[in-house]
């Protein structure tokens, strides 16, 4: 079960934090350590921590080295030298006395080299300052949510539609359906009072039944069975 | 392939969760929730909750342990805490304190 690694004591195994591992909390040894998954917290190690291209790790960094290929959101300080590889990338300070950063790699916060003392809150506040800018202002860039207010617009018109069948399905109630029936309705009285003058009330009324039932025809065709009666 | 092990001078507080096996050789303390399997080597030590598929204990577990599929408790290993699952293995020479639980 040991690590490819091994040379032959025990001393030369290594820590691995697999791909589909999480861990959150504190982690500490004396060995290496070498992170494919996420982990959390803090990391205190007295050799060499290896943040793989598939690692994430958001915790405060303690090691002799730290080897970045992937994804570091914390400060670091190494007893030796911190390595940001090619695509990685590194938000927080650095403290170490070697400082490697290759080309491509993305790396915002301060880097001390030497052996001044860590520009500690100062720096840091600075530091944590300008990420929670650059995302404010990030949130303000996306701001395409209003799109979203007139996108509501369409969304009346879809009522109108839904009311739309409703109307057509029940010949009762509801305002929207009487306003077509009521036009629909007086017209056909109209129709029907005008060339019927003679005619008794007690036809007229079966025939607006009739006039309601038939609402949902082309009002052409009521037209023409007024007439025709 | 990709095993994660935790190696024997690390210690992790905290917790831990993931989908694939875990090799135990230092000391893990907090709480564990894997969906595969854990080894727990002779020199490991846990000091936490439990939860996986499977797990082997050669070494020492404090803690209770729930297991989908199968706990074992190999010789020379000292456990203490409740075994929840369905298949619970004790090997003679094993050291074992606690309630164990085979019905689900």
């Amino acid at each position: 079960m040991a690590t490819p690694r091994s040379t032959g004591d025990e001393v030369a195994e290594e820590t691995l934090v697999g791909p589909d591992i999480a861990i959150r909390g504190r982690i500490e040894g004396e060995e290496d350590l070498r992170v494919e998954g996420r982990v959390e917290g803090s990391v205190s190690l007295t050799e060499t921590l290896y943040v793989e291209p598939s690692g994430v790790v958001i915790a405060t960094i303690e090691a002799r080295d730290v080897v970045v290929s992937g994804i570091v959101l914390g400060d670091i300080t190494a007893g030796n030298s911190v390595t940001l590889n090619k695509n990685s990338k590194h938000v927080g300070n650095i403290r170490a006395p070697r400082v490697i950063i290759a080309d491509g790699a993305s790396f915002r916060g301060d880097v001390a080299m030497g052996d001044e003392p860590m520009p500690t809150t100062r720096e840091r506040s600075r530091a944590t300052n300008t990420a929670p800018r650059s995302s404010l202002s990030s949130s303000r860039t996306s701001r395409p949510r209003p799109a979203t207010r007139s996108s509501a617009a369409p969304s009346a018109p879809s009522r109108r539609e839904g009311s739309g069948p409703r109307a057509s399905a029940a010949p009762a109630p509801a305002p929207r359906r009487k306003k077509k029936d009521d036009d629909d309705v007086t017209v056909v009285i109209k129709h029907a009072s005008m060339r019927k003058g003679e005619a008794p009330p007690e036809e007229d009324e079966p025939k607006r039944r009739r006039a309601k039932k038939s609402a949902r025809m082309p009002a052409r065709g009521r037209r023409k069975a007024g007439r025709k009666s | 392939m990709a095993n994660t092990v935790i190696g024997s001078t690390i210690v992790i507080d905290g917790e831990i969760t993931g989908d694939e096996d875990l090799v135990i050789l230092g000391t893990v303390k907090g709480q564990i929730s894997l969906r595969e399997n854990i080894v727990v080597e002779r020199d490991g030590v846990v000091e936490a909750n439990v939860e996986t598929a499977t797990i082997t204990v050669h070494g020492s577990v404090t803690g209770d342990i729930q297991a989908t599929d199968r706990a074992e408790l190999r010789a020379e290993c000292r456990v203490v805490g409740d075994i929840r699952a369905p298949r619970i293995l004790i090997a003679d020479g094993a050291s074992f304190k606690g309630n164990v639980d085979m019905d689900g």
